[in-house]
């Protein structure tokens, strides 16, 4: 008998019904929205860090992180990089090479540290989109890319040819003429001063260490299932390989995310503040409204408590439906948003991209924000409903229907 | 008019419950609005400041051919480092300055060695400037170790086991390329906040420092701070223009890496500000929605008596600029109360029990507004709240006065 009192009165004033809804679905909005902008940005922002300079996770030879040389290396077969392609988690695997030498040009030398790209792969926009002249060193050609200014410092230009002058693997000395392709400005003046380029071949040539690697960059499917991810790898390199997650390399990077989630969290705190107030705002004018009515029905006989549970009926109902419909509106934007994401312009964007940044927000779509925060948007909805509770409990019928 | 006006007046007090909603909307939009930007401004200000403080600096002075190549006979000329004091000295731009000895070389300790910068500095000027002496985990600052005391930062003393007390050996090149390695104790363990930069960098005393390299006033470097950050790109020039021989270049030309996050916060803080405002206009509208609604007999019954549709419409848009205007001071007080507040206690945005943010990193973020801020962010707050009563207003002249009369 209740129920279907509840159920009427939810169609019989529609007006409303619809502004109830269309506050609790508001809030769903908002909250799973700006959710999912922060995340989406904080996803972002570890994707790009991650995938421009050491992957989600590397795998060494036992020692190389804490004394990065050469002779920490080890060979490509020595790991079985096809079952680590095979797991489900893994999405890439990228070898990585690297080590430090002399370039010289006539009697001005400097020591610079040589990075090597495998050529099979694209390459990371960080390189591409901050090559100031020239182009990136084409296998088997001998080229070298080096940072503007070392190439400045041993006054070398595009077309000239460096020295290069330093020890290969377990001490063989290495040596070789290199061709400069061009230059990069890293946006990291001490970096520029010393870094270099060149493909895989020709470094592993120069080492005289063909196929040697000083790591594997593992690109992950779910970054946030990192730990069992590595312990399925560790299982797979055995005890001569250490495997690390980017928050050991790298905890800084790790630190400036637990940051940006803690502001986030109070910028939810403040705009749940806001929802609470228009949620109760709306609650409230819908009490008053139908004051009169509530009245009536106190006069004609009806017990308060029942009234009461009538009205909790009446509004839990409506509060679900705004919650799902809230969701529902809400689910398009957040894909809308994920593969179309707002374009940051101008300036701004040009300094985000020279940093490996793409200057752009995407929205997450991990399913768990809108059910967390609609399951929240509920149950503060739910808790509101104390007022009508209180208000129904204080009510005198013969005031309540004077007009 | 007038009589609008004061219609308009008495339906805000007649109703307060209803008033009470929409002004206490208005108030928590503002406060809102304003915390969200300051507590923004102050996690930029904090990463920066602390940077800038501990490792940065306002600006750095070199010789032109050390900045190219750090080598150790690239030191500032004696000539210039004499004038270069006196015009610092005179500037009162400046605050502090201090002057250092720079050189590479190597700690070693039985655990392995690490190619670090040795940094010679005066612990009393130094103290003036960076705020190292302040970040020490363990130890003591240049006061304890009567010789050859060596600062260490927590990463590096991570890697070669090494803590206060302790000894290592240094190793580094001398001005006639002799090589030399000398014993030298750990007095204190320092956490900047940046573990590569803890990771890269010694000090020890500059007079330790010159007279193992069998030198007098040896100077590579000079670390200003000025009063205000302001000034330190236009002291630069100043001294770019009177030395030839050096260079002095403001913190974001040593660091570009701390003017970019400026730039990247700037979008989001926007971003959620306008969310918030879209929120509290919607929370506007809809509370104004309802009240019109729960008026329809009053609303009802001003048509009937003769008020026209423009007066009704009118009155209602003047009793939400009353009370947007009542809850703007009110807004802006207690706004300036909690930001006032944080900006002097802080607040805490990690746990402090987490071992990884035990040592250097500064968890605390102290919220901060430019008073032009209060004023545009308050102006923006009052229009939306304006603005959202518009659509209510007009709803309210959709009724019929014969039915809207009788409604109950």
């Amino acid at each position: 008998m209740i129920v279907k009192l509840a159920w009427k009165n939810i169609w019989r004033n529609r007006r409303r019904t619809f502004i109830t809804i269309s506050a609790i679905a508001f809030a769903v909005l908002f909250a799973v929205g700006m959710r999912s902008m922060q995340q989406g940005m904080e996803e972002q922002m570890l994707e790009s860090i991650v995938n421009n300079n050491m992957g989600y996770i590397q795998i060494h030879n036992n020692g190389f992180w804490d004394e990065q040389t050469l002779d920490n290396g080890f060979y490509a077969d020595e790991i079985p990089i096809d079952e680590i392609e095979a797991l489900s988690e893994i999405v890439a695997v990228d070898k990585k090479l690297e080590t430090g030498t002399l370039s010289s040009n006539g009697n001005i030398s400097r020591g610079t540290f040589v990075m090597s790209y495998d050529q099979t792969k694209e390459l990371p926009t960080k390189i591409t989109n901050n090559i100031t002249e020239g182009t990136f060193p084409e296998a088997g050609k001998g080229e070298i890319l080096m940072g503007e200014e070392l190439a400045e410092y041993i006054n070398v230009e595009i077309g000239d040819t460096i020295i290069f002058l330093g020890q290969g693997y377990q001490g063989a000395t290495a040596a070789g003429l290199y061709t400069l392709s061009g230059t990069i400005d890293l946006h990291v003046p001490d970096l520029n001063k010393i870094i270099a380029y060149m493909t895989m071949e020709d470094l592993q040539e120069f080492i005289s260490a063909p196929e040697l690697l000083s790591a594997l960059l593992i690109e992950v499917k779910h970054p946030d299932r990192i730990d069992e991810t590595i312990k399925d790898l560790e299982s797979i390199v055995g005890d001569g390989f250490e495997v690390m997650a980017w928050y050991d390399m790298n905890p800084e990077l790790k630190q400036t995310l637990d940051t940006s989630a803690a502001k986030g969290w109070i910028m939810n705190f403040i705009l749940y503040m806001i929802i609470t107030f228009v949620m109760f705002g709306t609650i409230l004018m819908a009490t008053q409204e139908r004051r009169y009515e509530l009245g009536v029905l106190l006069a004609i006989g009806m017990k308060k408590w029942r009234s009461m549970v009538m009205v909790v009926i009446e509004n839990i109902i409506i509060n679900i439906i705004g919650v799902i419909v809230g969701i529902a509106i809400m689910t398009p934007i957040s894909y809308h948003f994920h593969s179309n994401p707002i374009v940051i312009q101008g300036e701004q964007a040009e300094l985000m991209e020279s940093m490996g940044f793409e200057a752009v927000i995407p929205f997450s779509i991990d399913p768990t924000i809108a059910l967390n925060h609609a399951s929240i948007v509920l149950v503060i909805s739910i808790l509101l409903l104390l007022y009508p509770i209180l208000s129904i409990r204080k009510m005198k019928p013969v005031e309540a229907m004077k007009l | 008019m007038k009589t609008i006006l004061k219609i308009a007046w008495r339906n805000v007090w007649r109703n307060k419950l209803r008033s009470g909603v929409v002004f206490a909307s208005v108030v928590m939009g503002i406060w809102a609005g304003l915390f969200v930007v300051s507590l923004s401004i102050g996690m930029m200000d904090q990463s920066k400041r602390s940077t800038i403080e501990s490792q940065v600096s306002h600006l750095k002075i070199h010789s032109t051919e050390f900045i190219k190549d750090e080598k150790l006979m690239n030191n500032i000329d004696p000539s210039t480092l004499t004038a270069l004091e006196e015009f610092l000295n005179s500037d009162d731009r400046v605050k502090s300055f201090t002057e250092r000895t720079v050189i590479d070389g190597t700690v070693t300790t039985a655990h392995g060695f690490k190619n670090v910068k040795i940094i010679g500095v005066d612990p009393e000027m130094e103290q003036l400037v960076t705020t190292i002496y302040d970040r020490l985990d363990t130890g003591s600052y240049f006061s304890q170790v009567k010789n050859n005391p060596i600062l260490i930062g927590r990463s590096l003393g991570d890697d070669l086991k090494l803590d206060a007390g302790k000894s290592v050996n240094l190793s580094f090149m001398t001005i006639d390329t002799n090589s030399v390695s000398i014993g030298f104790k750990a007095e204190g363990v320092f956490s900047s906040g940046n573990g590569s930069f803890d990771k890269m960098n010694v000090f020890v005393k500059r007079d330790d420092l010159n007279a193992l390299l069998m030198c007098d006033n040896y100077i590579h470097e000079f670390a200003v701070m000025c009063n205000t950050i302001e000034d330190a790109a236009l002291l630069a020039d100043a001294i770019n223009a009177q030395f030839p021989d050096i260079e002095a270049r403001p913190w974001n030309v040593v660091s570009p890496e701390l003017g970019y996050t400026d730039e990247m916060m700037g979008t989001s803080i926007m971003i959620i500000l306008l969310i918030i405002i879209f929120a509290l206009t919607f929370g506007i509208v809809n509370t104004m929605l309802m009240a019109v609604l729960e008026r329809k007999r009053e609303l009802g019954m001003l048509l009937c008596v003769g008020m026209n549709k423009r007066k009704v419409f009118i009155m209602i848009m003047f009793e939400t600029i009353f009370l947007s205007l009542a809850a703007a001071p009110i807004g802006l007080l207690i706004s300036w109360a909690t930001i006032s507040y944080f900006g002097n206690h802080g607040i805490n945005l990690m746990d402090v029990e987490d071992a990884m943010y035990q040592f250097g990193y500064d968890p605390m973020v102290y919220t901060k507004l430019d008073a032009s801020v209060y004023i545009t962010i308050t102006m923006m707050i009052m229009i939306a709240a304006t603005i959202s009563s518009i659509y209510p207003a007009r709803k309210a002249l959709k009724y019929n006065p014969a039915e809207a009369v009788r409604a109950i």
